[in-house]
């Protein structure tokens, strides 16, 4: 058995619908050097069992399951405890990749050194209808970051011989914005590649809810995970809120401001 | 081919680390002994997180044991084995590759069932500095062959015949610590011998934090004050209030370290006695048992 360079971590509950692409998009990859670890979270649909096919039939494919439902977080962290690739990444089991994404993204991690790193990415409806292109800056610090979660994480990997085995904060909600924090607290800077490597799937929902619970989230991720004074909290707070709102809907002016960014064409 | 039964089954008991099982399975994999002539058995005890059967090598079998404890999963493991020679070893172990051949032959040379304790060595991981407690741990910890001498081994490396399990029972599933000791004991007393073969080896990893030699000295603690019959929990607890002058002894003549290095062993002996007072006082008051 060879060791894999890359151990790709994705959590999976009640996904028999979208793990399949998800999976062909893995096994699709120009880069051969990678395990996926499937950390089923309980699912009470045949999540399981079609993972555990999906082991039988390629042994880069390893199975896990929770013993009970225990939330995004703590999946991806009994993946990453088992992980035995130098380099973490991150799929959702709704997401796909573009086929050189591991190749583009490892080949610039090893050149330079990155510790951490993301991509832009291309949001699609269920119906898979193209959304939208989110660019992403070409590198980003702790401080920037607090303001805006640029790094999606189906885009994400990051390199374990820099900063160690990383685990997520098990938070409810943005433990991946949680875990880019950590690393970046260890190490100064993540990096960017600004082209779209990853699909990301919208779901349609009461938008609305969904961010006033994101805002929630946000604000007790500064004050609980990152112990921020409530001075800083409230700082960066703004920053989260008036940023996201710009970037939603006056894109061209947030682009302008340099807090979006696009894809060059 | 076709598939003969199996002549040895091996038994390992897992809790949580999965982790640990990649360097277990690459020894398992170069074992001597043909696949054929073995089976193996992991038996999950409870994890949070759980490999599928059909992400585990082949000669693997996993099974369940939802109740704790070691001895309770070693136990449902043997209602599955079907090998006359059942072979324990732990997760964090690394078998040599003529582990299983070794044993196989001690147990054919031997006349009546005997009971076989291979070797412990307990070697410091390449990747970490050796510390105090690494230097204390390749000194003092698993004493396979002081353990033998008295009758007993750990099942680190531990080789029991179908055969006595038969004559003497099972382990003791209530236990979490000390089961193998016990088990041990019981078949002394029904006349069945144990020899010891250094030459089964298996390596096991220095402990190298003071937390992790504490969390073992709270589970041995445990095993020895809270199980088994009242005289010999009232003999651990007056045993542990007498200064370990015996281990003292035992470092001073250890071989596996140097001179220089021995004063350390001592240091770190006193303070493990003063936290196992503190432990078995907890114990006796009301403490939670150790587990990991």
């Amino acid at each position: 058995m060879t060791v894999p360079e890359v151990s790709i971590i994705t959590p999976c509950y009640n996904a028999m619908e979208t793990l399949p692409k998800t999976v062909a998009s893995v096994r699709q990859q120009s880069y051969a050097h990678w395990e996926l670890i499937l950390v089923d979270d309980h699912s009470s649909d045949g999540t399981y069992q079609h993972a555990r096919q999906l082991s039988s039939e390629d042994p880069r494919i390893i199975t896990l399951r929770l013993k009970q439902n225990g939330g995004a977080a703590k999946a991806r962290n009994a993946g990453i405890k088992q992980a035995k690739g130098r380099y973490i990444a991150f799929i959702d089991a709704d997401d796909c990749w573009e086929p050189d994404k591991l190749m583009r993204q490892i080949a610039e991690m090893k050149k330079n050194q990155w510790p951490l790193s993301y991509t832009a990415y291309t949001r699609f409806d269920s119906q898979g209808k193209l959304l939208n292109k989110v660019g992403v800056p070409q590198e980003v610090n702790y401080r920037q970051l607090l303001k805006t979660n640029y790094i999606g994480c189906s885009t994400a990997i990051y390199d374990t011989d820099i900063v160690g085995k990383v685990s997520m904060p098990e938070l409810r909600k943005r433990q991946d914005y949680g875990l880019w924090l950590k690393i970046l607290r260890s190490t100064p800077t993540a990096y960017g590649i600004n082209e779209s490597l990853t699909h990301y799937l919208v779901h349609t929902g009461s938008l609305s809810a969904n961010k006033k619970k994101a805002a929630s989230y946000n604000w007790q991720l500064y004050r609980q995970q990152e112990k921020l004074s409530l001075f800083k909290s409230l700082y960066y707070f703004a920053h989260y809120a008036i940023r996201g709102s710009l970037r939603n809907k006056l894109p061209k002016l947030a682009t302008v401001l340099g807090i979006h960014y696009r894809l060059p064409k | 081919m076709r598939k003969e039964r199996p002549k040895i089954s091996v038994i390992i008991p897992l809790y949580q680390h999965w982790e640990l099982t990649e360097i277990l399975f690459s020894a398992l994999e170069k074992q001597t002994l043909p696949k054929m002539c073995w089976e193996c058995f992991i038996v999950d005890n409870g994890s949070d997180a759980v490999p599928a059967q059909e992400s585990l090598p082949d000669f693997v079998k996993l099974l369940e044991c939802p109740q704790p404890g070691s001895y309770a999963a070693r136990n449902k493991a043997l209602q599955d084995a079907t090998g006359e020679l059942l072979v324990f070893t732990d997760a964090d172990c690394r078998p040599n590759a003529d582990w299983l051949e070794t044993l196989w032959k001690t147990y054919q040379s031997l006349s009546s069932p005997t009971l076989i304790a291979g070797g412990v060595t307990v070697q410091r991981s390449d990747k970490l500095k050796p510390n105090r407690i690494v230097v204390y741990d390749m000194a003092m910890g698993l004493p396979q062959a002081k353990y033998a001498s008295r009758g007993y081994a750990v099942t680190a490396n531990l080789s029991i015949p179908r055969a006595v399990f038969d004559k003497v029972g099972e382990f003791d599933g209530k236990r979490f610590s000390g089961g193998d000791a016990e088990f041990c004991q019981r078949a002394g007393q029904a006349g069945i011998p144990l020899v010891y073969i250094p030459s089964a080896n298996v390596d096991h990893p220095a402990r190298n934090s003071w937390e992790e030699l504490t969390v073992k000295l709270r589970r041995v603690k445990g095993g020895q004050v809270r199980s088994g019959p009242a005289k010999r929990r009232l003999k651990y607890i007056i045993k542990t209030f007498i200064p370990p002058v015996w281990a003292f002894w035992f470092a001073i003549n250890n071989k596996k370290v140097s001179h220089a290095q021995k004063p350390i062993v001592i240091l770190i002996q006193t303070g493990l006695w003063i936290t196992e007072m503190a432990i078995t006082f907890k114990l006796l008051v009301n403490g939670k048992m150790e587990r990991r």
